[in-house]
């Protein structure tokens, strides 16, 4: 319980806007899911060579290499977890500091090569390379895995980011 | 079969003989010669193939960030609440982790920078940040009441004007809720009618019960200690207090974070000094919460625009101008539109006849008053006509001479049936007069009073009293002091012994048994004599409201919806000399 008080927790997605470019969000919430900060990409978007030569490993590499190392870099602050609905994300784990958690979505297919836990009724996956983040999760988050509506943030970091590209 | 099919081999041998010699041709010779070699030095071109290079790596990310304010949450000490929060049927709501329904918080469109609007954006719905700051609810709030709240939380100026029975104080007071533990707002002042403080302070005990809240009243002393409390971050001040007090409000010592005002319509004359020393409170937010914006015409409108922005709206603007330029800023909802499924209120207009002796008293009235008025030439003003228009009004309530009353014989009939079914009724007349007569002949139905004379400190016991006692059929009530921000929606029917001149004011007076929880329909009597004064007002009134409901349904409407001085003048076919139009409240 007193994890979670002062903890931050980050929420990394993707979209994809005009012309197939892809812009990236990450919503860093407090521990009372208010926003504490949000950083989004510029439109990214692979070439014809990428796509080629990165075949079927563009996906982790362009959303968890390159958007969602830069979206967590940007951040000012260190979040206990990076929860995405990204399934991309979970295959670079070893890229980043804290556990990843895959939050499958109703419309995103949920591909993730990971393993899977519950708590409650939410359902997520965590790295397979990765088992110690189980541990850390069961330990010190259950409350938060069980009790928050884990998919909603992403609803709002597609609104933001719609936001933002209407100011654009 | 084509598979079978093999080809045959026809192997055939001969001998087959070249006859050989060598003839001297010299050439013997040449071929032993040996074969001089020289050798030439030819360069090799050095240059390798061309090699493009694709360097995948190169995807280029670059980020925008947006940082927002962590404020310190409000901490209060929270308050057990032994009742578990149920829904409007009573029913606890289950414990999940996804709400029902997610309210989001929309930016205003006055709200321009970006980062401000992705701040609004960002926040998570009202249902998670409810149960987030662990907030009980008493009831579960309809969704449209949600809506409601993430209207009020972002803005910092606007007009709450639901149909009276929606639930505007739920709506304000879990909004200041919700700004207080968000801390974006420290101090919360809330202004409203003398008689309603004591609901707003039952209201806040029921929807924010760990909110301090401290009502300013008692001596000037005790005042000025009120005002400057830090500790309570709401105040709750009647209209009159804030003008007795208006060097302290308007002194630059004090400011509020938000001010709200209810039942706002009280600020509508801009040249009052309500509406000044209201507007001159320092303040960071303004609301104003009203079920009757418009009362009388587009005016009231920019008299409670004065207060949220001042010289937002302007004279004279045209309908459809006001109404884009305050779209964003004013929420309305009727019932029809918002609850489907609340019990109908339905109209029952009695149209009586006076009384003989009545009749015969309210025609000589009638006809001396109108010789009088005539005969008063250039000098004849509307206030004359006001106080024919009024004697002749009570003489349709009851015969001066011989008491008798059409309308009570009709009322005490209905009142029968009401009582026989165990069921309560309202009385609402403009005279605490007529009430007091009433209150006479219908003493076996038990009736309790509720108007100007009865104290504001008795009047909490005579709505309980009203509510609990079975003997009690019967609450008899003053326009004035009833029809604003009671809940009474225990009673099942009204009866309008006399008419307002305003409709809407007649419209809240019937909302106060017509609101969120009425147990069943409501039934509305309106009470009309014949061919008197009252039946010419009910047909006045019956314009007005027409009108009235064109201004809400964004239609074109009229440039006034007031009972002009000529309509005045016109109940008794005068003349009208000159002067401006005056407007009857």
């Amino acid at each position: 319980m007193s994890d979670s008080k002062k903890a931050l927790f980050g929420f990394l997605t993707g979209k994809v806007s005009i012309a197939n470019a892809i812009i990236g969000g990450y919503l860093v919430l407090n521990d009372l899911g208010r926003p504490a900060e949000f950083h989004c990409t510029e439109p990214v978007k692979p070439n014809r060579a990428q796509e080629i030569l990165f075949g079927k490993t563009l996906d982790s590499y362009l959303y968890g290499e390159r958007i969602g190392k830069a979206l967590t870099d940007a951040c000012k602050t260190t979040t206990a977890i990076v929860f995405t609905d990204l399934p991309a994300v979970l295959d670079v784990r070893k890229l980043y500091d804290q556990p990843i958690v895959f939050v499958p979505s109703t419309d995103r297919p949920s591909a993730a090569n990971g393993t899977a836990l519950e708590f409650g009724s939410n359902r997520i996956f965590i790295s397979q390379k990765f088992p110690q983040d189980e541990s850390v999760l069961r330990q010190r988050w259950t409350e938060i895995l069980t009790n928050w509506d884990l998919a909603e943030p992403f609803q709002r970091i597609h609104e933001a980011i719609q936001e933002t590209q209407k100011a654009a | 079969m084509f598979g079978e099919r093999k080809t045959a081999t026809v192997h055939s041998e001969f001998e087959f003989q070249v006859d050989s010699r060598i003839i001297p041709t010299g050439w013997n010779a040449a071929l032993r010669r040996e074969i001089p070699v020289t050798t030439v030095r030819m360069p090799l071109d050095e240059r390798l193939p061309r090699v493009v290079s694709l360097r995948p790596n190169d995807v280029r990310v670059k980020t925008r960030q947006y940082c927002f304010p962590e404020s310190p949450s409000w901490s209060v000490v929270h308050q057990t609440n032994n009742k578990p929060p149920s829904t409007a049927t009573g029913t606890s709501p289950p414990n999940r982790t996804k709400p029902d329904s997610q309210t989001r918080i929309s930016p205003p469109a006055d709200i321009v920078k970006l980062e401000d609007r992705l701040y609004y954006l960002l926040q998570p719905p009202l249902e998670t940040t409810l149960t987030r700051y662990e907030l009980k609810m008493p009831f579960h709030p309809f969704p449209y009441q949600f809506s409601g709240v993430s209207f009020l939380f972002p803005r910092h100026a606007c007009v709450l004007a639901d149909e009276m029975g929606l639930g505007k104080t739920m709506q304000a007071i879990t909004t200041i809720r919700l700004l207080l533990h968000a801390a974006e707002i420290r101090s919360a002042l809330l202004i409203c009618p003398k008689p309603l403080v004591t609901n707003w302070v039952r209201e806040f005990n029921q929807w924010a019960p760990e909110l301090p809240v401290a009502v300013i009243e008692g001596d000037q002393a005790k005042r000025s200690w009120q005002w400057t409390l830090a500790d309570m971050p709401v105040k709750i001040a009647n209209y009159e207090v804030v003008l007795r007090d208006r060097e302290l409000v308007n002194g630059g010592e004090l400011h509020f974070d938000l001010v709200a005002l209810d039942e706002a319509q009280r600020i509508k004359n801009r040249s009052s000094t309500s509406s000044q020393v209201v507007r001159s409170i320092p303040r960071t937010r303004s609301w104003a919460l009203t079920g009757t914006p418009i009362e009388n015409s587009t005016e009231d409108l920019v008299g409670i625009f004065d207060f949220l922005s001042e010289g937002f709206l302007s004279s004279g603007m045209s309908p459809r101008g006001l109404r884009d330029a305050t779209k964003d800023y004013i929420l309305r909802r009727t019932k029809s539109e918002v609850l489907t499924d609340m019990p109908p209120k339905m109209f029952r207009d009695a149209s009586l006849d006076l009384t003989p002796e009545q009749y015969d008293t309210y025609q000589r009235a009638e006809q001396d008053g109108v010789i009088q008025l005539e005969g008063m030439g250039a000098s004849l003003t509307v206030q004359h006509v006001f106080e024919l228009v009024l004697r002749l009004k009570q003489i349709c309530n009851f015969d001066p001479v011989t008491g008798r009353s059409a309308k009570l014989e009709r009322l005490e009939a209905d009142l029968e049936e009401v009582a026989a079914s165990g069921k309560k009724a309202i009385v609402f007349s403009q005279w605490v007069g007529t009430l007091e007569i009433l209150a006479e002949q219908l003493a076996r139905f038990g009736p309790l009073q509720y108007h100007g004379k009865i104290p504001s400190k008795k009047r909490d016991g005579v709505i309980d009293q009203f509510r609990n006692d079975p003997n009690s059929n019967v609450i008899l009530m003053s326009y004035g002091a009833g029809s604003v921000g009671l809940n009474l929606q225990f009673s099942e029917y009204v009866f309008l012994f006399d008419r307002w001149w305003n409709p809407a004011i007649e419209d809240q007076a019937i909302n106060r048994a017509h609101r969120i929880g009425a147990a069943g329909p409501v039934t509305v009597t309106r009470f009309v004599t014949l061919g008197t004064i009252e039946e010419r007002i009910d047909q006045v009134l019956s314009q007005k409201r027409e009108l009235f409901e064109s201004v809400l349904a964004n239609s074109d409407t009229p440039a006034s919806f007031g009972l002009g001085q000529d309509e005045i003048f016109g109940l008794f076919n005068l003349t009208l000399h000159s002067g401006k139009r005056i407007l009857a409240a």
